[in-house]
């Protein structure tokens, strides 16, 4: 039994809270990766949207700002076109003046001649003008007149030699019509800009903490950085985007994430750079990392929770079961088991249960059998050795010797050492049917030689009975009682019968004497029948024996006639020699 | 349950979810299908700009049969042009096709190109020639601007003829008192040049209406500060100064290329002036129609003479010239409305570009990239200046 056992899986309880805990695993990776991955994508999108809105407001601004300059030339323009300028100098002067000094931005506006000549212009910067030949080798001056209609925007170049003025501008250039003596001649206007306004601009939007604004002309030149360029993030953006034209990027500089776009800057062949802080990058998605990890060390604990709590109650009454079972098994007093819990478990239980009435009610007839052949063979063993015959038979003998009748001594003595060698008969409780009749005859040799011919008898065996086997010492007591019934003033004689009645054995056992009444013989009967009864032991002893040996075939009766004979009939089936 | 075979029902199982990850997966990484042949068209403005629209729908219909077009129109915004382009720029198309919104913008956009290596055709706005040259598969087809503002000049001084009569006009008697102050600086400049004043006094012919031998004109500019409104505004001023004009400005309106802002303003100017304008310029097309709806609302023109138009002939008539000739300008001009406008041939400029896109993404089997001069001529297209195609204005009136 022990090596056919199958070799057992985990728990209940342990695959089920794995298998919980494994399916959230498996669930809440993949909607995290989903998820996250389209949070993070739309963020991220949504993010560069953001920046590159900021960024167009930014442009838009700018290109207002330009418009505004371009705006105050042209309008100039016009009104140095209704003027000469040698009759209207000092209007013309004024104009350029009013100009100049309404712009905060402005520093200085000035107008030269086709020979590079200022003719117009602030008078203290006049003084350190270049010489006229510089001027027109100067490329705002040469781009001036060579594209007329555009306005020519130049950084990283002063219009003055030593000027004071020490923050860095840029400046425009255009070709200027003005009539002078009554001929309309062609010049260049020169303003000359600071970046005060650029800056104001940029601090009206927000960029995040290191967000900034770079100019770039078209040489690759810084025009304009609204923070220190030495700076490294701006420095670090700076020479990024003087590889890239025009477009957005996202860009990880120092850890950050920055969100660039780069724009042409309307009307100039500059390009306007914007930066736009995200902030540290990865901080966000680390954030978001920590929250899910919780969120996912959370599900998976619970889910094992769940898991175990669930197959604690489908595991307990099995637990309980199991248990009830091990005590019953280990011997235990107790005969049910009583579980509440789910229904296959309960009816299990109940099953079992039933089972162990069945062996119960098994075990029971099983004890009662077992006892009651106990029983029946102490009182064979009784019988094999009835002391008082032995003792009775032995004073006869005594008394023989006493009286030198020594035939008779021998003739008993032989007897009773035949009688006691078929009793013991080497402990077999099987004997031949011949054996058994012998061993009557024997009996009845030594009662006849005790009692003194008081007693006669004849046997009348039908061969074919020898041939069967019988439990032994089952006529001897009947022969007895008849002996001891049947005995009177009178001899008694005995008629031993043994014949077959189909597969019955039948003996009869016939004495003379006073006989019994009907009443007497149902009176005998049912005190043999019944075993609680104390009376009549010799016949019940018989009866009971047949009865376990042989079953309710087996049987024995009475009959008997007043006066003439009382006889009893014993049946029992048939039995052919079982072993050797 | 230690069974340690493969269930088939796990492997179906994780077969499944590797589907639905893919699937799901996929999508979000998965882009716009791939088109193949684009070409890409970038009017500045789509339907706000009627010539514009003309040409790129033109343009369109010429090579929708060999390329998938997408025409993008940029709201006059040069970022969102900018984000266009970028945007095309990555689907790896043949040729753009650019109008852009600011000229000098082209600068960085021919750059980027160029590192593409992605041919390009601007048309409409000029880019500066240095920036053009330097990508050697950039392109320009247009009319010149300044001709645009010659032509229109010419246009006036044919109507503004000394034919050494005293105008009919002139006895009607709208008078000198449309002399405002608004520009008595003007007067106060020529008044000392009584020479010249004098002899154009007396040479205006008829459309000088009150004689003062000066024109009394309007002017209807595109964005202010846009290049080309410049120098179509500019050389009409210095054509018409060349040929001996003098121009006694009124207003310079900035209406925006657009034909209701046109009007409005006009609105505002005939109140102000009213019978004393002698000419309106306008710099497009939809601005001076913009223009003749605010006339013809305030009813200022008459058919004096009955003979069921509006011409020279009719005494409170003046001038309306425009740019681009767009299908409604004709009826306009018909009408007399419009006394004449010079005409931006879109359909000859879709044609030359369509032709350049040919040869530029190879379907015309020259050699893309060792293209001569000589092929593009020879495919039909009049280059000239190395990168410039040009197609005249021509007058209509």
């Amino acid at each position: 039994m022990k090596n056919k056992r199958p070799r057992s899986g985990p728990s209940i309880t342990s695959t089920l809270a794995i298998a919980a805990g494994t399916l959230v695993l498996v669930v809440f990776l993949l909607t995290c990766v989903v998820v996250s991955y389209s949070v993070f994508r739309n963020a991220h999108k949504t993010l560069k949207e953001q920046s590159r809105e900021i960024n167009k407001q930014i442009v838009f601004n700018y290109d207002q700002y330009i418009q505004s300059i371009i705006q105050m030339a042209n309008y100039m323009q016009y009104r140095t076109l209704n003027y000469d300028l040698e009759q209207n100098q000092q209007e013309i002067y004024d104009l350029f003046i009013n100009s100049a000094d309404s712009r905060s931005d402005v520093f200085a506006i000035a107008l030269f001649d086709e020979d590079g000549a200022i003719r117009v212009g602030q008078s203290s910067s006049t003084a350190n003008m270049p010489d006229p030949q510089e001027i027109k080798k100067s490329l705002w001056f040469y781009e001036a007149n060579k594209t007329q209609e555009v306005y020519h925007f130049f950084s990283g170049v002063m219009l003055q030699e030593g000027s004071t003025y020490n923050k860095s501008g840029f400046i425009i250039s255009h070709s200027f019509r003005y009539n002078e003596g009554g001929a309309e001649k062609m010049g260049v206007l020169v303003v000359e800009m600071n970046l005060d306004k650029i800056g104001v601009l940029k601090s009206l939007t927000n960029l995040g903490p290191y967000g900034h604004i770079l100019f770039i002309d078209e040489r690759d030149m810084l025009v304009y950085s609204s923070v220190d360029i030495k700076e490294s993030h701006a420095k670090e953006v700076y020479r990024r985007a003087v590889r890239e034209d025009f477009g957005s990027y996202t860009w990880t500089i120092g850890g950050r994430t920055t969100e660039v776009n780069i724009n042409v800057l309307p009307y100039t062949r500059w390009r306007i750079v914007t930066s736009y802080d995200v902030g540290v990058s990865g901080q966000v998605n680390s954030q978001i990392l920590v929250i899910l990890a919780v969120i996912l060390v959370g599900s998976i604990l619970t889910a094992i929770a769940i898991g175990i709590a669930i197959s604690r109650r489908i595991s307990k009454p099995i637990d309980e079961l199991r248990e009830g079972m091990d005590q019953i098994a280990s011997g235990s007093s107790r005969r049910h088991i009583e579980i509440s819990g789910q229904k296959e478990i309960v009816s299990l239980a109940n099953t079992f249960n039933g089972m162990m009435d069945e062996i119960d009610n098994l075990n029971a007839v099983l004890l009662e059998e077992q006892k009651q052949k106990r029983r029946t063979a102490m009182i064979a063993l009784q019988n094999q050795i009835n002391p008082h015959f032995l003792y009775n038979t032995l004073d006869s003998v005594v008394w023989l010797a006493e009286k030198h009748q020594s035939e008779s001594v021998i003739k008993m003595v032989t007897a009773l050492a035949k009688f006691f060698r078929i009793s013991i008969s080497r402990g077999c409780n099987i004997i031949g049917v011949k054996e058994e009749l012998s061993h009557v005859l024997h009996y009845l040799e030594i009662q006849q030689i005790r009692y003194l011919d008081r007693i006669s008898y004849h046997f009348e065996v039908d061969p074919a009975v020898e041939q069967y086997q019988m439990v032994k010492l089952l006529l001897q007591p009947i022969v007895e009682n008849a002996i001891n019934y049947g005995l009177t003033d009178e001899p008694v004689h005995i008629a031993i019968r043994a014949r077959l009645e189909g597969d019955l054995l039948v003996f009869e056992v016939e004495n003379t004497g006073y006989g019994m009444t009907l009443e007497r013989i149902e009176e005998v009967m049912s005190a043999m029948r019944d075993a609680n009864r104390k009376e009549g032991v010799g016949l019940k002893n018989i009866y009971q024996r047949i009865k376990v040996m042989y079953g309710a075939r087996a049987d024995i009766a009475m009959s008997s006639e007043l006066d003439e004979y009382t006889r009893v009939e014993m049946r029992i089936p048939c039995v052919v020699e079982e072993h050797a | 349950m230690m069974n340690r075979r493969f269930n088939p029902k796990y492997v179906l199982l994780a077969l499944v979810f590797v589907l639905v990850l893919g699937a799901v997966l996929g999508s979000i990484f998965v882009k716009k299908s791939f088109k193949g042949d684009m070409v890409y068209i970038f009017p500045y403005l789509f339907e706000e700009d009627p010539f514009i629209q003309n040409l790129s729908t033109s343009l369109s219909e010429k090579l929708s049969n060999d390329y998938n077009i997408s025409i993008q129109g940029a709201q006059n915004s040069q970022v969102i042009q900018s984000e266009q382009i970028q945007e095309a720029m990555s689907s790896d198309p043949l040729v753009l096709c650019i109008n852009p919104v600011d000229r000098l913008g082209s600068y960085s956009i021919i750059n980027a190109l160029r590192k593409r290596d992605i041919p390009v055709i601007f048309f409409n706005r000029q880019p500066l020639t240095r920036d053009l040259a330097l990508w050697r598969k950039a392109y320009y087809v247009g009319a010149p601007a300044e001709q645009a503002g010659r032509l229109q000049a010419e246009l006036l001084a044919e109507l503004f003829v000394c034919d050494g009569t005293v105008s009919a006009k002139h006895a009607v008697g709208v008078g000198s008192v449309a002399h405002t102050k608004g520009v008595s600086a003007v007067g106060a400049a020529t008044a000392t040049d009584t020479e010249f004043a004098g002899q154009r006094k007396a040479c205006l012919g008829a459309q000088d209406k009150n004689g003062d031998g000066k024109i009394q004109i309007i002017f209807f500019k595109g964005e202010q500060s846009h290049q080309d409104a410049e120098v179509r505004f500019s050389t009409v001023v210095s054509s018409l100064a060349e040929m001996g004009y003098e121009l006694d400005i009124l207003a310079i309106e900035t209406a925006n290329w657009q034909r209701n802002l046109a009007a409005s303003q006009m609105q505002n100017l005939i109140i102000k002036y009213g019978k004393s304008i002698e000419a309106v310029v306008a710099s497009n097309d939809a601005m001076a129609l913009g223009a003749i709806s605010a006339i013809k609302s305030a009813g200022l023109f008459r058919d004096d003479n009955r003979d069921g138009k509006m011409s020279s002939a009719d005494a409170s008539w003046f001038p309306v010239v425009g740019v681009d000739g767009l299908p409604e300008s004709d009826y306009a001009i018909e009408t007399g409305y419009l006394y004449a406008t010079v005409h931006n041939n879109a359909e000859k400029q879709a044609e030359y570009i369509a032709r350049l896109v040919h040869i530029l993404s190879g379907k015309a089997g020259y050699p893309v990239n060792s293209l001569s001069e000589d092929d593009i001529r020879q495919a039909g297209v009049p280059l000239e200046e190395r990168r410039f195609v040009w197609v005249d204005y021509e007058k209509r009136k």
